[in-house]
């Protein structure tokens, strides 16, 4: 079986692993890291000296000072976590659209999904996937190692873009579903099949994943034929995930069209600032390494001014 | 109604904007889109006011091709009275014709009569209290240009009306060019619809085809034909030409007319020809003309007395067979001035004993061979020795025709003399020779001379080279008879020796009558006063040609001879109605003479309007006939000379142009052409009354070329130039991240 490494494409990771992914919140994470915790345990770098009270593992008891002074005193030591991430991937229908750019928003997102995993899998840090359509459809844990790595680009290998999309119904089942913190990472181009899923209802799974101390990115693929709607002429338009056709002169309606977008997109901008969120669009005609590099760049820097 | 109907046409191209309209309709390009979520009831609403704002420019673009076509189209309002409501001042020049083929009579009429008809009816919506104005242009051809009644047009409609009806057809031919000329002029700037009518006959030969395609559009103009039909038409028998015989008749010489007829109609014709000298009926012949023929009646008269003579030529009632619509041309006049024997006083350069070294004794021999004792030449001799005393102003009286043979030079009071002579009517021939000095010659010309001088050109060197005579003016009356070789050939004459004649600068070169095989002038005429001077550039002895010895030398020399004997008769004896007629004047009581009409009207001549030009000129020569020059003196008024006027031949052609020439001729731009003689009025009511839409469609046609493309361009801009999303929302994202 050949190796998995359609998303790996190694110019665009040797740019991404100077970088480093600054967290902006410190997550617990199940090995050491360079991510400093804020629970203090049992690691190699010792803390302080605190009294034994029962309940404690005998095994933490530092027996020297018991010898000296016979009194019972653990050892603390300051404990380095991991980052616990999760990539969350809408691999509905529209997801399959291409017109302008290079590639699919899917096979866009599937490569900044896959650079920012072998990033973690440097990093030693824990990451997962969550691929979904109407509903939450596959969940792979996260977890360190090369193997899950390659467990996960082999998922995202067989992606296939189909289906209506629900985002909205499935962060919700996301937020509920995790137990731990993580950072989530949601690649999708936010566009819902259902009317009433607006802006709003998107703004509000996302709250619900802050409301459960996730830290939250949102990645919104777009192509740039969905930007610009270049089209002229008499058009039929059908809707990749509902078939619906409507006929319309494309370059009359354009104006229309474009309007929508931008307040659509204003209202998911604005609502991911004030909560927190982080959000980035992407034209997909765009190379992705330089996409996701001068987003990382701009978190990293964020955050050492923010520590400083 | 529309005057250009074709441009109708351009109306199928309405259809361009429809088609392409559907054709971009129908070719619906199908894509795959992501989504729809955006494509809301706004977004219908939105696609369905540009399907409707599509269309509304679509019929905009096919009303500004259907306006464009339709004002090219000339479309005519036919509403009565539409002028009156809207108050629309009218100002009508009315173009009749009066010339000569106006007086055709038809089984409906005199031409003429049915044009004043015409002319009347198109006054007749015109009104005084409007405003209205209206002009006369008569549209012969005559001298001055055509003739405007009204200039400026006049409020005065019954005045113009009267003056219609007080016209009459005249001799002339017609220039409708420069009555439609002279008609915008006199319409100018006036306010209103401008209107210009002409009632002819429309002869093609009226005006030059494509003439009026440049004109100003903005002046409507109709053409109303009263030509005869092809029926009515047929029938004219014309005198076209009377031909004479030769240059001049001399006393008790038979002298012959040849009056030239040509039949016009489709059936054979026997005509009865008079000959008329005065008022005396003196010859008639008889002819049969095949239609479509001429044919040539001749006439021969001895004339006892020298003197003017007048008559004419015209076909006898009586002996007329078969139909003459035309009776302008079944008369033809001519005068002629009856010679005396010529008298001509030869000054001999080289006399010689020896009769044929002689320097006058070629042409002695000349101007007497073939005598018949009737009429002899008579020849007066002078030596140059004698010319002091011999040559005096009661000798040149006698002498019309001097000749200076071989002279070497001539003292300034003889030259004076001469000067006087020519200038009066007489004749000059210089012949040159071994004798001639050209440097004294010379000094005849200048601006010190009378009329510059009386040489045609001055004298060269001497040129001693071989040649022939090699071209000869065949237009010249005296030379004429060479060319076609009836009188014998001057090519055959050998040049040995002759001066090289230098052409004085403004001379006309068509008065070099010879040259030789060099290319060089060897006999040169020029006009003096009333008289003429030839120089001749070798000898009229065998000295240096062999001119002498050459059959066509005896009637070179009669020929030149009986030229110079009659230049003061003046030579517009056939000159056509309506021409400028020049009378030669010398240079002494030109002011004093006067010229008695052949309707008896007395009329004074008038200084050309070339200064350059000599002479006197006639320019009101309307009536065909015979003008008599006077010379006002105490006894009342003694006769100078005669002259005629005949109708032009082309007025006698009355069927030259069907409607299909006639629209090429006059172009169908702004033309109403109404050619039905029976109905003129009715005609005249529509065309009148039709009112030129064609400018506030073009108005119309501007305005909405100014709407289309600002609208296109604000459609355009409203679709095309749509909010920038992606960069803007990626710089907001960039920075909320």
């Amino acid at each position: 079986m050949p190796e998995p490494t359609r998303y790996l494409k190694p110019e665009a990771l040797a740019r991404l692993k100077n970088l480093g992914l600054a967290a902006r919140l410190v997550v617990e994470g199940l090995f050491a890291g360079q991510h400093k915790s804020p629970n203090r345990g049992f690691s190699i770098e010792f803390a302080e000296h605190r009294q034994y009270t029962p309940g404690i593992d005998p095994r933490h008891i530092d027996w020297k000072v018991l010898a000296r002074r016979d009194k019972y005193y653990v050892k603390q030591y300051e404990e380095q976590t991991n980052l616990r991430c999760l990539l969350l991937l809408d691999a509905s229908a529209s997801m399959g659209y291409r017109d302008g750019g290079s590639m699919t928003k899917l096979e866009y997102a599937c490569f900044c999904a896959a650079s920012l995993a072998y990033l973690m899998q440097v990093q030693h840090d824990a990451f997962g996937l969550i691929t979904c359509r109407e509903r939450m459809e596959h969940y792979m844990p996260a977890r360190q190692g090369h193997g899950h790595l390659r467990m996960l680009l082999e998922r995202l290998e067989s992606l296939e873009p189909r289906g209506r999309t629900s985002l909205p119904r499935a962060l919700h089942e996301v937020a509920e579903r995790l137990g731990r913190r993580a950072l989530v990472v949601v690649l999708a181009d936010l566009f819902s099949t259902d009317e009433g899923d607006g802006a709003k209802a998107l703004i509000d799974a996302l709250s619900h994943l802050r409301h459960r101390k996730h830290e939250v990115v949102v990645l919104q693929m777009l192509d740039p034929s969905e930007l610009t709607f270049p089209f002229g002429d008499a058009t039929q338009i059908e809707d990749m995930e509902t078939n619906d056709v409507i006929t319309a002169d494309a370059e009359a309606v354009r104006r229309h069209y474009l309007e929508s977008l931008d307040a659509y997109l204003g209202a998911i901008r604005s609502g991911c600032l004030s909560r927190g969120i982080g959000y980035a669009l992407a034209d997909t005609s765009e190379p992705f390494d330089r996409f996701l590099g001068a987003y990382l760049g701009r978190r990293h820097r964020l955050a050492m001014s923010r520590s400083a | 109604m529309f005057a250009a109907p074709l441009f109708l046409l351009g109306l199928a191209a309405a259809a361009i904007p429809l088609v392409l309209h559907l054709r971009r309709a129908r070719h619906v390009r199908r894509i795959t889109f992501s989504h729809t979520r955006f494509f809301d009831e706004a977004f219908i609403r939105s696609a369905r006011r540009a399907r409707i704002q599509d269309r509304l420019l679509m019929l905009l673009r096919m009303a500004l091709i259907c306006l464009f076509a339709t004002a090219l189209a000339r479309p005519l309002l036919s509403v009565p009275g539409l002028g009156g409501l809207t108050g629309d001042r009218r100002t009508v020049a009315v173009i009749l014709d009066d010339s000569a083929s106006m007086s055709v009579v038809t089984e409906r009429g005199v031409l003429l009569d049915r044009a004043r008809d015409a002319a009347l009816a198109a006054l007749r919506d015109l009104s005084t209290t409007r405003g209205d104005r209206a002009t006369l242009v008569l549209a012969g051809d005559r001298a001055s240009g055509a003739q405007v009644l009204f200039d400026p047009p006049t409020t005065d409609l019954d005045g113009v009306r009267q003056a219609i009806r007080g016209t009459t057809p005249t001799g002339l031919a017609t220039d409708l060019d420069a009555a439609v000329a002279a008609g915008r002029a006199a319409l100018g700037q006036a306010s209103g619809r401008r209107d210009i009518v002409v009632v002819s006959d429309l002869q093609a030969s009226a005006f030059a085809p494509g003439a009026f395609e440049k004109a100003d559009p903005s002046i409507g103009v109709c053409f109303v034909s009263v030509r005869p039909t092809e029926t009515e038409g047929a029938g004219n028998v014309s005198i076209d030409a009377i031909r004479f015989g030769a240059a001049r008749p001399m006393r008790a010489i038979p002298y012959t007319f040849r009056i030239l007829i040509t039949n016009h109609g489709t059936a054979p014709v026997q005509r009865a020809v008079q000959f008329v000298i005065g008022d005396e009926i003196l010859a008639r012949r008889e002819e049969t003309i095949e239609p479509g023929r001429s044919a040539i009646v001749r006439f021969v008269h001895r004339f006892a007395e020298p003197g003017w003579f007048a008559g004419r030529v015209g076909f006898d009632p009586a002996g007329q067979d078969g139909r003459d619509v035309q009776p302008a041309d079944d008369e033809r006049h001519f005068v002629v001035h009856v010679g005396a024997p010529l008298e001509v006083l030869a000054i001999n350069g080289a006399p010689s004993r020896i009769p044929r070294h002689d320097e006058l004794f070629f042409l002695r021999a000349a101007l007497a061979a073939g005598e018949d004792g009737v009429g002899r030449p008579i020849v007066d001799q002078i030596a140059p020795t004698e010319l002091t005393t011999e040559l005096t102003t009661e000798r040149l009286e006698k002498r019309p025709v001097v000749v200076l043979a071989n002279v070497a030079d001539l003292e300034p009071a003889q030259v004076a003399l001469l000067e006087r002579h020519v200038d009066d009517g007489g004749g000059l021939l210089i012949a040159l020779g071994d004798r001639a000095d050209a440097e004294r010659y010379n000094q005849w010309v200048g601006d010190h001379r009378l009329h510059g001088g009386l040489l045609p050109a001055r004298l060269g060197g001497r040129v001693a080279v071989e040649s022939f005579v090699a071209s000869i003016d065949s237009e010249h009356p005296v030379m004429a008879p060479f060319a076609d070789g009836r009188l014998g050939y001057l090519s055959s004459v050998r040049v040995r020796e002759r001066f090289d004649l230098v052409l004085r600068q403004g001379h006309d070169p068509e008065g070099v009558m010879m040259r030789d095989s060099d290319g060089r002038p060897l006999l040169v005429e020029r006009r003096f006063g009333k008289g003429r001077v030839l120089l001749f550039a070798t000898t009229v002895d065998r000295d240096w040609s062999d001119f002498p010895l050459q059959p066509a030398f005896v009637p070179t020399v009669y020929r030149l001879l009986t030229y110079l004997a009659g230049s003061g008769a003046g030579r517009a004896d056939f000159a056509h109605t309506g021409q400028i007629v020049t009378l030669a004047t010398s240079i002494h009581g030109a002011a004093a003479h006067r010229v008695v009409c052949p309707d008896g009207t007395v009329l004074f001549p008038e200084p050309p309007s070339d200064p350059s030009q000599r002479g006197m000129v006639v320019s009101t020569t309307e009536i065909s006939g015979v003008y008599r020059v006077e010379r006002v003196d105490a006894a009342g008024g003694s006769l100078v000379q005669l002259f005629c006027t005949n109708t032009p031949r082309r007025e006698s052609r009355l069927d030259d142009a069907d409607e299909a020439t006639l629209r090429e001729h006059v172009g169908d731009s702004n033309l109403v052409f109404i050619d039905d003689g029976t109905d003129i009025g009715a005609a005249m009511q529509t065309a009148r009354t039709g009112r030129g839409l064609w400018e506030q469609l073009l108005i119309v046609a501007l305005l909405v070329c100014l709407i289309e493309p600002w609208w296109a361009n604000r459609l355009t801009a409203r679709r095309g130039n749509a909010p920038k999303v992606a960069t803007q929302a990626q710089s907001d994202s960039r920075e909320a991240a």
